[in-house]
């Protein structure tokens, strides 16, 4: 009989997944997820849920099993259909045209290009600073941190820099557009079309005369003697505009809230050493990181605690839920910069570590692992330390803040807080 | 990765550049093509949010309308389906077998290879028709008895949803001080196949517990049968191996008798609203066949059935994934103007809707009938066949045909009671939309 009880005290109804509550705090959600039904069919929404550390770790490592693609990669139609950013390379799944898109270009954004690209990244942020340092306060989010990113993307693709602020408002519109909602959907429909059509000559002068950037490799790119389609080259401009834009602007962000709000302690002792930016960024991305689900698709009936996914299920992977795991973290729902039992440095595509230490799952593992990892780390580090070094004394201009939530399901769109007020001494 | 050479550029009508494809996909539309499309198919008219509102669940009509005529084909992201609206896509693709399957309420409730089915064996039909045919009037007069003399009855809870169990209970002949307990665990059992997990626990309890009845009495019926649908299975010979409690309990688990409970309900519901209309069934009783119609298209109670794409296929222009869940929605589909007329009005004597039990895509002389998924698959035998009993969905209008006639005999005058505001109402998201309140007054001739 307590098993019972048990079973119904402990029992999941699937539209908490769709209530604000879950938008606003998902945590207490994913612990009942983890502890008690680590594999959740969700009947109500036609999918599997995924939650524990390991278990999201190994659908990501299990690529041939779990594969992002909705459609079968040797199927006979066009891709992209159904994608507000057009044909993007994620929907090629587990496929050698993924392999090939995602190789020609996830070489710029580490090594030696990246490192060449630094400066340009400092200055970037430089030139935003100064025109905020003498105000005394800031709302951060709308004047800092959503104009920051997209500069630097931009200025990778190698896009004209007066129009930078264009590109602002049409990878918001993009971004919104992921949602579930027609207005967000035809919003950002209609901005990838002014896009598009902002791209279609520059492809044409990059053609003809190939420069230094992102746009013109892509321009100029072969695999087999084919060169990807003019669709296929601005779905990829627009996975990149809105996944390099968007996830590091809500990253610094998030950042800044934990700082300021959660362990304003702690803040303490990034000021007194700089390096420990990159730490913050490494537990922001576990505690509570920009993007908390991934969606997969099984090709072949998976067995996972003792249960039968069928073939072709839909699933979906809470890596906000596994990061918070108490199998694989200390005290997992306490903020801390100077966690020992998590890898703090660079992540890496395979999420295995030469210090044994597990990683957060942030940026997802395996085959479509964030391509941006590293330029993140570092854009998301040199905004932070230099907004600490430039603006003196930094605080919170509200001893109050509503957190981090998700938007609304009808508009697409990562965790962040909306709004993010600082006052310091100008 | 198509190589575009300028000579496989043709230009469709509106100046779109259409790249022509080769090999494998070749001739199919390209990315342009679909994408304007989709601008124009936007869903900016509704959210998927709406589709599990309480406004929703009391009236779907509305939104379904939007869906029909702005959205043929709605990818509903929330609940990861896909919705079908109009009548002529929801019966192809109910009929479709060979690119979709409808999946048994033992696959949803997760236990596949507890009982078999025997709803398709012949002496089981015959069982059941026997038993409906034989009880449905006596205890529609005994009901009836019950309510004359009385100030008000509600016709929803005390006719509509007693008479389809009570008439299951006599065709299985359980004992008479057992009726009580097997109805709440049949409508437990049922009602535990959907997404609610604590109603599939309940359900699941009810299983074990039906099937733990049946076990003595499926014993004592097969040494002294009766005439009953348990006699009968109890006795039933098939190939492999006797039958058990289970697949007596799979058996009643997979057929239905909310059409019957809500269809009645929703009928008595209608006529009672319309006065006009139950006014022109009592000068013309034969009109009360063409009621009971009227409501199934009208006011279906099970809304929808899902299916299920075996396999990839392109179907509405668009890729549908293998394993997909496809809502063909039963109320939108009834309710499109391109195949009744003035869909949204209850009209008993209406000439555009089939007058008996559909078949194949749910049309018989060149009729469209009210699409009812709980009485199964339309009929593959002739109306009279004579190696087999009537179709449920004949059986089933014969019974609440001959239940509400005994009500219009017994009764003279039947109106709604004053200050009584009945609507339909479905309790949960998938249920059954009907009337859950009908105070009537019933006046004895």
């Amino acid at each position: 009989m307590a098993a019972a009880e048990d079973a119904l005290r402990n029992a999941i109804d699937p539209r908490e997944f769709d209530a604000p509550e879950f938008q606003r705090d998902p945590f207490p959600l994913y612990k009942k997820l983890r502890d008690h039904h680590p594999l959740y069919h969700d009947r109500f929404h036609n999918r599997w849920v995924i939650s524990r550390y390991w278990d999201v770790d190994g659908a990501f490592q299990d690529n041939g099993s779990f594969d992002r693609a909705v459609y079968r990669p040797d199927g006979e139609y066009a891709f992209g259909s159904e994608h507000v950013f057009g044909p993007n390379i994620l929907e090629y799944g587990n496929s050698d045209q993924h392999r090939w898109l995602r190789n020609m270009v996830a070489g710029q954004f580490v090594g030696n290009r990246l490192t060449g690209f630094l400066p340009i990244v400092n200055q970037i942020a430089t030139e935003l600073l100064d025109k905020i340092r003498e105000q005394g306060e800031v709302e951060l989010i709308s004047q800092f941190t959503s104009q920051f990113p997209i500069r630097v993307i931009s200025n990778m693709l190698g896009l004209p820099r007066e129009d930078e602020d264009i590109f602002v408002g049409w990878y918001q519109a993009l971004i919104a557009g992921l949602g579930f909602g027609g207005e967000h959907l035809m919003r950002g429909v209609a901005a990838r079309n002014e896009m598009w059509d902002y791209l279609d000559p520059l492809m044409k002068e990059r053609e003809r005369n190939p420069g230094d950037d992102l746009l013109s490799r892509l321009v100029a790119a072969e695999l087999d003697g084919e060169r990807m389609s003019p669709e296929e080259i601005k779905g990829f401009v627009a996975l990149l505009l809105a996944a390099g834009g968007d996830t590091t602007d809500k990253a610094i962000a998030n950042m800044w809230f934990h700082m300021l709000y959660t362990r304003p302690d702690q803040l303490d002792d990034v000021k007194a050493d700089p390096e420990l930016w990159s730490n913050v960024f490494t537990e922001m991305m576990r505690y509570d990181p920009v993007v908390h689900a991934q969606f997969r698709h099984t090709t072949r009936e998976v067995k996972l605690h003792d249960r039968i996914i069928p073939e072709r299920a839909g699933i979906i992977l809470y890596l906000g839920a596994g990061n918070r795991d108490e199998r694989a973290f200390k005290n997992p729902d306490t903020f801390d910069i100077h966690r020992d039992d998590l890898h703090m440095g660079r992540e890496n595509r395979s999420g295995r570590y030469k210090d044994g230490k597990p990683g957060h799952l942030g940026f997802g593992i395996g085959q479509h692992f964030c391509m941006g990892y590293a330029m993140a780390r570092q854009e998301a580090v040199i905004a932070c330390s230099q907004l600490a070094a430039r603006l003196k004394n930094i605080r919170p201009k509200f001893a109050d803040h509503e957190g981090i939530s998700s938007p609304s399901i009808d508009s697409g769109g990562f965790r962040s807080p909306n709004e993010l007020w600082l006052e310091f001494d100008a | 990765m198509s190589a575009t050479q300028p000579s496989d550029i043709i230009y469709g009508r509106n100046g779109v550049a259409i790249t022509k494809r080769t090999g494998r996909g070749g001739g199919y539309r390209n990315y342009e093509v679909h994408q304007r499309e989709r601008v124009g198919e936007s869903t900016e008219q509704i959210k998927p949010l709406q589709l599990i509102s309480p406004e929703h669940l009391h009236d779907p009509y509305p939104l379904l309308e939007i869906l029909r005529e702005h959205y043929p084909f709605y990818r509903d992201w929330l609940a990861n389906a896909y919705w079908v609206t109009r009548y002529n896509d929801v019966t192809s693709l109910f009929a479709d077998d060979p690119n979709y399957e409808t999946r048994s309420k033992r696959w949803y409730y997760g236990i596949e290879n507890f009982g078999r089915d025997l709803r398709e064996e012949l002496p089981v039909l015959f069982a059941q028709a026997d038993g409906m045919d034989t009880h449905a009037e006596p205890l529609a007069v005994e009901l009836a008895s019950q309510f004359a003399g009385r100030d008000g009855t509600d016709l929803a809870t005390e006719f509509a949803a007693r008479f389809p169990l009570e008439l299951l209970t006599r065709v299985l002949d359980i004992p008479r001080d057992d009726r009580a307990r097997f109805v709440e665990r049949y409508w437990r059992m049922q009602r535990g196949m959907f997404w609610d997990p604590l109603a599939q626990q309940a359900g699941r309890d009810a299983i074990t517990e039906l099937t733990a009845y049946f076990e003595p009495l499926l014993e004592t019926r097969r040494s002294a049968p009766g005439n009953d649908l348990v006699s009968t299975i109890a006795n039933l010979e098939l190939d492999d191996g006797p039958t058990t409690a289970a697949d007596l309990v799979a058996t009643l688990l997979e057929g239905d008798h909310e059409t019957l409970h809500g269809g009645l309900a929703n009928l008595w519901f209608l006529l009672l609203t319309h006065p006009e209309q139950l006014d022109l069934v009592r000068s013309e009783r034969r009109l009360l066949k063409h009621a009971w119609f009227e409501t199934l298209r009208h006011s279906t109670p099970v809304l929808s059935a899902q299916r299920f794409a075996r396999h990839e296929v392109e179907r509405f222009g668009k890729l549908i994934p293998e394993g997909a869940l496809i809502v063909l929605s039963a109320a939108a589909a009834n309710r499109d103007p391109r195949i009744f007329d003035a869909p949204d009005q209850f009209r008993v004597d209406r000439r555009d809707v089939c007058q008996r039990e559909p078949r194949g895509m749910y049309r018989a002389d060149g009729l469209a009938a009210g699409i009812a998924f709980g009485l199964g698959r339309p009929t593959r035998h002739p109306a009279v066949p004579e190696d087999r009993p009537r179709s449920l969905y004949a059986l089933t209008r014969d019974a609440a045909v001959t239940a509400s006639n005994v009500m219009l005999e017994t009764f003279h005058e039947i109106r709604l009671s004053s200050k009584a505001e009945p609507t339909l109402q479905a309790r949960r998201i998938w249920e059954m939309h009907t009337c859950w309140k009908l105070p009537a007054t019933l006046t004895s001739s």
